[in-house]
C-alpha cells in the first residue's frame, strides 16, 4: 500500500507543467510572504495588490497603524531578468508619511527547471534606499511535481540577513553606503522601521488538485502562514490566507503579455481562421 | 501588329488594374499612400504609410495577409514614416536593402502627400506624476491630447491640436482648454541610413524652440549612432494668456547604441549637456516586444544621480472610427518615464509630441523585425 503510494506521488509519472503562476503579496512568484523560483514567461506583465493586516504587516511594530495596502508591478524584461516595484501605502499613516515607502527589486533566473534539477533565482535589491524597509537579497530553488492527485510546487531559500542603506549625513554614494544586520537594525538606526523580511531560511509549497486553484503553505523565516488560491481566468488570481492562524489578509494579481499584436490585426488573424 | 498593341494595352490595363487593387484593398485597411511599383515581371514593391500600428513588422504581417488573395506576386515593402521611405524589407523573409535613387524617384513622382492620405485625429493622454512628497502624496496632472498632423510637401508635416485638462494636483495650471504642443516637423533621408528630424514649434516639459535630430542607422547593424540637440525656452500657454521666455537652453547630447544579440534588448550609452543644462551620461537597456517598450536607466550629470524606467506603448483600442477621409484613434506610442530622483531633473530630455527618432528606427531594424516574424 506504502508502495503504491509512494509510486503515485512519484515525479516524472506526468509531464512537468512549468506554468505555476501565483503569486506572493510582492506580487512576485511565490506563496504568501516567501517568493518562489517560479518563472512567468508567457505573461511579462503582473499588477497586484495586496492587503495585509497591521499585526503580520511588512512593516514594524506590529500594530494597527502598521495595516498596509501593497501596490505591486513585475515586469518580464527578459527570460531571465525581472524587475519589481512595489508601493506600500499605509492608509492610516498617509498625512504623516505621504505616499509611503517604494521599494524596487530584480529577480534573476540562475538555472531553468529541468526535470531532475530545480530552477534558481538570485532576489536583488539595488542598495540605495535611506530606508530600506521592505528590501531583501535571496537565493531560491523550486520544483515543480506533477502526480495523479494534482500539482505540487515546492521552494526553499536563504535571505540574506544583511541589509545596505544610505546615511543622508554623509556624501557621495559609497561613503554614505552603509551594511546592517536586519536584526540588529533597530538598534542601529531606532528612527527605522525594523526589518525582518526573508531573514534566513524560508521555504513553502502549493497544491493545486484542480486547475483552477489551490492551496499554499510556507514558513516565512517568522511565521507559518497558510492560504487558498482561485485562479478566476488565466489572467486573474486570487488569494486569501492567514497568518499563524490569527490574522487574514488577501492579495489579487493579474498577468498580461506584453509581446501581443494590435488589436486590427489580431481580429483580422482570428477571422481567417 | 495591330493586335499587338491590343494586346499590350490591355495588359497594361491589366496591371494597372491590379496595383489599383492593390492600393483599394490596404487603404481600406488603414494603409495610406499606397504606391505600387513594379520591378521586372514577378516583383512589386509596395510603398506604404500606416500610422495605427507602432511597430513596422505588424503592418507589414498585416499587409501581406491583405494581399493573399488579390496577386501573387513576390512583394517588397518600403514602409513610409512620415511622408518618407524608410527602407525595403522583403515580404518573405524581411531582408532589408536601403532606398535606391530609382526609390526615391519613383516615390517623388508618385507621392501624393495630401491626397493619399485621411484626416487623421489622435486621442491621446498626458500624465505626469511625483510621488513621496509628504503633504501630498501624489501630485499629478492628466490631460487629454486630441491632435491632428498634416502633411505639407514630402515628409513636412505640421502637427497641432487642443489640450484638455481633466486633473491636476501638480502645477498652477488653470483648468481651461489650450493649444496642445504643435510643431512643423521635417523627417528626412537624403543619404541611405542617415535620417533627420528637425522641428520648430512648442513641446512637453513647457518647452519651445528648435530641435534637431539625427541618426546614422543602416537598418540591418547592430549598431546605431545619433545626436539629439536644440535651442529651446520656456513658455506657458493657457487658455486666456501666452508667454515665452527667452531661447537660451542649448542642448546636445551624443549617444551609441548597440542591438545584443538576444532578447530583442539594446543597450545605448548617451553623453552630453542634456535640456536643463547639465553635464553627464545617462545608459538606457531597452527591450521591445513589438507593440510594447519597456526601459531601464541609470544617469548621472553634475546636478545630480538618478535611475528608473520607462515604458511606451500603443493605447487600446488603436482605431476607433475610420472612413474614406476621415479617421479617429488612439495613439500609436504613448510613453512614460519615471526617475526615482523627483528633486532634481538629471538627463532629461522634452517629449516632442511624436516618437523620437532613436525609438522610431529601433523599430525598423531588420534584426528586429526578423526575430518577431521568427
Amino acid at each position: 500500500m506504502n508502495r503504491k503510494k509512494l509510486i503515485f506521488l512519484l515525479p516524472g509519472l506526468l509531464l512537468v507543467n512549468f506554468s505555476f503562476s501565483q503569486v506572493n503579496f510582492l506580487g512576485k512568484p511565490g506563496y504568501i510572504s516567501t517568493p518562489s523560483a517560479s518563472w512567468q514567461e508567457e505573461r511579462q506583465l503582473g499588477i497586484t495588490f495586496s492587503h495585509l493586516p497591521g499585526d503580520y504587516s511588512v512593516f514594524k511594530p506590529a500594530r494597527e497603524e502598521n495595516k498596509v495596502n501593497l501596490y505591486s508591478v513585475r515586469a518580464g524584461f527578459t527570460s531571465f531578468m525581472e524587475v519589481n516595484l512595489s508601493i506600500a501605502y499605509r492608509p492610516l499613516l498617509a498625512e504623516r508619511i505621504g505616499v509611503g515607502d517604494r521599494q524596487l527589486d530584480f529577480r534573476f533566473r540562475l538555472f531553468k527547471e529541468t526535470e531532475n534539477r530545480p530552477a534558481i533565482v538570485l532576489g536583488w535589491t539595488p542598495p540605495g534606499s535611506v530606508s530600506p524597509v521592505l528590501a531583501h537579497d535571496y537565493l531560491v530553488a523550486t520544483k515543480n511535481l506533477e502526480t495523479q492527485i494534482g500539482k505540487f510546487n515546492f521552494s526553499l531559500g536563504w535571505g540574506s540577513p544583511y541589509l545596505f542603506f544610505i546615511d543622508k549625513e554623509k556624501d557621495g554614494f559609497f561613503n554614505s553606503l552603509q551594511v546592517v544586520k536586519k536584526s540588529e537594525l533597530s538598534e542601529k538606526k531606532p528612527r527605522f522601521n525594523q526589518n525582518d523580511y526573508l531573514d534566513g531560511f524560508f521555504g513553502g509549497f502549493s497544491y493545486m488538485p484542480v486547475d483552477f486553484g489551490g492551496l499554499t503553505f510556507e514558513y516565512d523565516t517568522a511565521t507559518f502562514n497558510a492560504g487558498v488560491f482561485i485562479k478566476a481566468w488565466e489572467w486573474l488570481y486570487l488569494q486569501a490566507y492567514t497568518f499563524e492562524g490569527k490574522a487574514w489578509a488577501y492579495t489579487f494579481s493579474t498577468q498580461f503579455k506584453l509581446d501581443f499584436s494590435p488589436k486590427a490585426l489580431r481580429q483580422y488573424e482570428k477571422n481567417l481562421d | 501588329m495591330r493586335k499587338i498593341w491590343i494586346s499590350l494595352c490591355f495588359f497594361l490595363l491589366f496591371l494597372n488594374g491590379r496595383s489599383q487593387e492593390v492600393e483599394e484593398v490596404l487603404y481600406k485597411a488603414g494603409f495610406e499612400n499606397v504606391m505600387v511599383k513594379s520591378e521586372g515581371e514577378d516583383t512589386i514593391k509596395v510603398f506604404f504609410e500606416h500610422r495605427e500600428f507602432r511597430s513596422p513588422y505588424h503592418s507589414m504581417r498585416y499587409a501581406k495577409l491583405l494581399l493573399r488573395d488579390v496577386q501573387d506576386k513576390n512583394i517588397v515593402w518600403a514602409p513610409l514614416y512620415h511622408n518618407f521611405p524608410i527602407g525595403n524589407y522583403n515580404a518573405e523573409n524581411y531582408n532589408y536593402r536601403p532606398l535606391t535613387k530609382e526609390d526615391k524617384t519613383f516615390f517623388k513622382r508618385n507621392n501624393s502627400w495630401f491626397k493619399g492620405y485621411r484626416f487623421h485625429f489622435r486621442i491621446h493622454p498626458n500624465f505626469a506624476a511625483r510621488f513621496g512628497f509628504y503633504d501630498q502624496p501624489f501630485q499629478t496632472k492628466l490631460d487629454i491630447i486630441l491632435d491632428t498632423r498634416l502633411y505639407l510637401a514630402t515628409g513636412l508635416s505640421i502637427q497641432s491640436g487642443i489640450r484638455i485638462p481633466v486633473q491636476n494636483s501638480l502645477d498652477s495650471r488653470n483648468s481651461g482648454v489650450r493649444l496642445a504642443p504643435s510643431l512643423l516637423h521635417c523627417f528626412t533621408q537624403p543619404v541611405p541610413n542617415h535620417f533627420f528630424g528637425i522641428s520648430l514649434g512648442t513641446y512637453y516639459y513647457d518647452r519651445y524652440g528648435w530641435d534637431l535630430q539625427y541618426r546614422y542607422s543602416p537598418l540591418d547593424s547592430r549598431w546605431s549612432f545619433g545626436l539629439e540637440s536644440g535651442l529651446t525656452g520656456y513658455y506657458r500657454i493657457d487658455a486666456d494668456s501666452y508667454a515665452t521666455g527667452d531661447l537660451s537652453f542649448f542642448h546636445a547630447v551624443v549617444d551609441a547604441e548597440y542591438r545584443l544579440p538576444f532578447e530583442n534588448l539594446s543597450l545605448k550609452l548617451s553623453a552630453g549637456q542634456f535640456i536643463f543644462e547639465d553635464k553627464g551620461f545617462r545608459v538606457d537597456l531597452i527591450r521591445q516586444f513589438g507593440t510594447v517598450d519597456l526601459g531601464l536607466y541609470a544617469a548621472n550629470t553634475n546636478v545630480g544621480t538618478t535611475a528608473g524606467f520607462q515604458f511606451a506603448f500603443s493605447l487600446f483600442p488603436g482605431s476607433i472610427y475610420r472612413s474614406q477621409n476621415l479617421e479617429l484613434r488612439t495613439t500609436e506610442a504613448f510613453r512614460w518615464e519615471y526617475s526615482y530622483n523627483n528633486e532634481e531633473p538629471v538627463a532629461k530630455s522634452y517629449r516632442l509630441g511624436i516618437p523620437r527618432l532613436s525609438n522610431i528606427l529601433r523599430q525598423y531594424n531588420a534584426r528586429f523585425i526578423k526575430s518577431l516574424s521568427n
